[in-house]
C-alpha cells in the first residue's frame, strides 16, 4: 500500500468535491484528515467548521470516536447555541446506539425551530437503525405532508416501502420523484423496477414503457437497457400481448441487445445478451403471476 | 438434506469484503457448488457478490442471475446458496427477500443454505467467523445448522487470519459486485484477478 502525501490544498477540494456531491467516502475522510488536514486546520478559515462537520460524520461512520468527539468539541467550542451542533452530539448517541438520548436532543430542537427539517429526517433513522420500519415509515409520512418537495426523503421512503414489498406506495414514491424531475433517467428506470417486481401483465407494460425511456434519455444506463430487454423478451412471449405489441417488443428487444453488446465490446466478458435471452424462462424470482 | 456445509477460503473471503466495502448497506450474493454435489455435504467454492442497493427489486436480480448461471455452466458449477448482510447492526434473522431467493435457489438444489452475517462480529481482526447458516427443509422451514456442521476451509483459525490480512491491505475496495458491475459495465463481476490476491 502506497501512502502518497497530498498537499493539504489538494485535499481540502477533494473534501468540497465529496461535500457538494454528497459522497460517502468516510474511510478516505477520515484518514486524509488524520493524514494531512488536521495540522492544516488553521489555515482552513471559515471552511474548517464544514470540514469539521463533514469528518465528525465520516468519523462516526468508521466508529472512529476519537476523531469525532476532537471534532465535536471544537464546533461546541466555536459554536455552542447552534442546533445544527446539538443535531451532530444527537448524531454521536446514534452511533453510540443510545437511541433515548439522541431522541432527547431532537425533540428539544424541533420544539425551538418545528421548521428544522434535519432532525425530523434523525428521528427516522433511529427507528431505521433499530430495525422499527413501520415507525419509521410513519414518521416519514408525517415529515413529508409537511417537507413535500424533499427528494431525497421521498427516496427514502421508496425505499422502505421496498424492503416492505407495498410496491403500490413505493412506485407513488417514485411517482413524485418524476414529477419532479420527468428527465431523470434514474427515477424512471427505478418506476420500471418497482412495476416490473410488482408483476403481472399491465405492470410488465408499465415497465417496459419506463425502461424504454429511461433508455432513451441515457442509452449508458445499462440497467433500463438489460431491463428493457427483459421486458420486451417477457411481453413477447406472453399470450396477452397483441400481435402489434409483439412485434414492437422484438425490436425493442434487438435494439437493447445492440446498445448492450456496444458497452460490452471493450469487455472481454464472454457473457452476452444473447445468453440471458436462453436462460430467460428458468430463473424468475418476481411475483407469479407475470401471465 | 445436507449433513455439512463447507466455505471455501475463497467463498469465504468474498462474503467478508463484500460486506467491508459496503459496511453502510445491506448487501447479498449467492454460493455456487461444484456440479453433482451430494446431498450429505456441501462444499461451497465460490462466492459472487450481488447487490448493495435494493435488494427486493426484481429485474437486476434476474438478470444477474442468468449471467451467473450462464457462467456456471461453463464452469462446472451451480448455484447452490445464498448469503445476506442486514442494513442494521442487530438484524440476525433472514429477511423476507432473503427466503423466497434462498427458496428459488432450492428449487434447483434442495439443500441450499442461506448465510447470515453477523454484523456485531466483523472487525477488522476477525476472531469469529462472523457467519451463521441456515438450510432450507422441506415444508418452507428454515433450520438453522449448529457450528460444528458448519466450517470454513482449511480451517477457521488459517481462514480468519488470512481475511485479517486482506481487510488490512484494504482489498475490498477491489471487489466487484453486480451493482457495480451494472454502473461501469467494464468492471467484472467474477473478480478474477481478485480471486489471485485471495488465493
Amino acid at each position: 500500500m502506497e501512502k502518497q502525501s497530498k498537499h493539504w490544498e489538494d485535499v481540502r477540494d477533494l473534501f468540497r468535491s465529496w461535500r457538494e456531491e454528497n459522497c460517502r467516502q468516510s474511510e478516505d475522510v477520515v484518514d486524509l484528515w488524520k493524514e494531512v488536514l488536521v495540522n492544516h486546520f488553521s489555515k482552513l478559515g471559515d471552511e474548517g467548521w464544514l470540514v469539521l462537520e463533514q469528518v465528525f460524520i465520516a468519523a462516526l461512520d468508521c466508529h472512529s470516536m476519537e476523531v469525532a468527539n476532537f471534532c465535536l468539541s471544537k464546533l461546541n467550542q466555536e459554536f455552542p447555541d447552534s442546533m445544527r451542533v446539538k443535531r451532530l452530539k444527537a448524531m454521536k448517541y446514534e452511533a453510540l446506539e443510545r437511541y433515548e438520548d439522541a431522541l432527547d436532543i431532537l425533540e428539544l430542537i424541533i420544539k425551538k425551530d418545528e421548521t428544522n427539517a434535519a432532525p425530523r429526517k434523525r428521528k427516522v433513522t433511529i427507528y431505521k437503525s433499530q430495525g422499527m420500519i413501520i415507525e419509521a415509515i410513519k414518521e416519514l409520512t408525517d415529515y413529508l405532508r409537511i417537507f413535500m418537495a424533499d427528494q431525497e426523503a421521498w427516496m427514502e421512503l421508496s425505499d422502505l416501502y421496498i424492503s416492505q414489498q407495498e410496491w403500490n406506495k413505493a412506485a407513488f414514491c417514485v411517482e413524485e420523484l418524476i414529477l419532479h424531475s420527468p428527465f431523470n433517467h434514474l427515477y424512471l428506470q427505478r418506476y420500471a423496477e418497482i412495476k416490473y417486481t410488482q408483476g403481472g401483465y399491465e405492470n410488465l407494460e408499465v415497465a417496459r414503457s419506463y425502461y424504454a425511456q429511461a433508455a432513451k434519455l441515457n442509452p449508458n444506463n445499462v440497467r433500463a437497457l438489460y431491463g428493457l430487454l427483459l421486458t420486451s423478451v417477457h411481453m413477447a412471449s406472453n399470450s396477452k400481448c397483441p400481435s402489434q405489441k409483439k412485434k414492437e417488443s422484438i425490436k425493442l428487444s434487438e435494439w437493447a441487445t445492440n446498445q448492450l453488446s456496444q458497452l460490452q465490446s471493450s469487455n472481454d466478458s464472454k457473457l452476452f445478451s444473447s445468453q440471458i435471452l436462453e436462460g430467460m424462462g428458468n430463473l424468475q424470482i418476481g411475483n407469479d403471476s407475470k401471465n | 438434506m445436507a449433513s455439512s456445509c463447507e466455505l471455501s477460503k475463497l467463498a469465504y473471503s468474498k462474503i467478508i469484503l463484500h460486506a467491508f466495502k459496503y459496511p453502510h448497506t445491506a448487501v447479498n450474493g449467492v454460493l455456487l457448488a461444484n456440479e453433482g454435489s451430494s446431498n450429505h455435504s456441501v462444499k461451497y467454492v465460490d462466492a459472487i457478490p450481488l447487490f448493495h442497493h435494493n435488494l427486493g427489486l426484481a429485474p437486476m436480480l434476474e438478470v444477474a442471475l442468468m449471467q451467473i448461471d450462464s457462467y456456471c455452466r461453463t464452469a462446472g458449477l451451480v448455484i447452490a446458496g445464498y448469503y445476506h448482510a442486514s442494513e442494521a447492526v442487530a438484524e440476525m434473522s433472514p429477511d423476507i427477500v432473503s427466503q423466497r431467493i434462498c427458496e428459488k435457489i432450492a428449487e434447483y438444489f434442495p439443500s441450499a443454505c442461506l448465510v447470515l452475517i453477523n454484523n456485531r462480529q466483523l472487525a477488522k481482526q476477525m476472531t469469529h467467523t462472523s457467519l451463521s447458516v441456515v438450510q432450507y427443509c422441506d415444508g418452507g422451514k428454515w433450520k438453522v445448522k449448529d457450528k460444528e456442521n458448519f466450517k470454513i476451509l482449511p480451517n477457521n483459525d488459517t481462514a480468519l487470519d488470512s481475511v485479517s490480512s486482506l481487510l488490512s491491505k484494504k482489498l475490498y475496495k477491489k471487489l466487484v459486485d453486480f451493482d457495480d458491475h451494472f454502473d461501469d459495465i467494464s468492471q467484472d463481476w467474477l473478480n478474477v484477478k481478485l480471486k489471485s490476491m485471495i488465493d
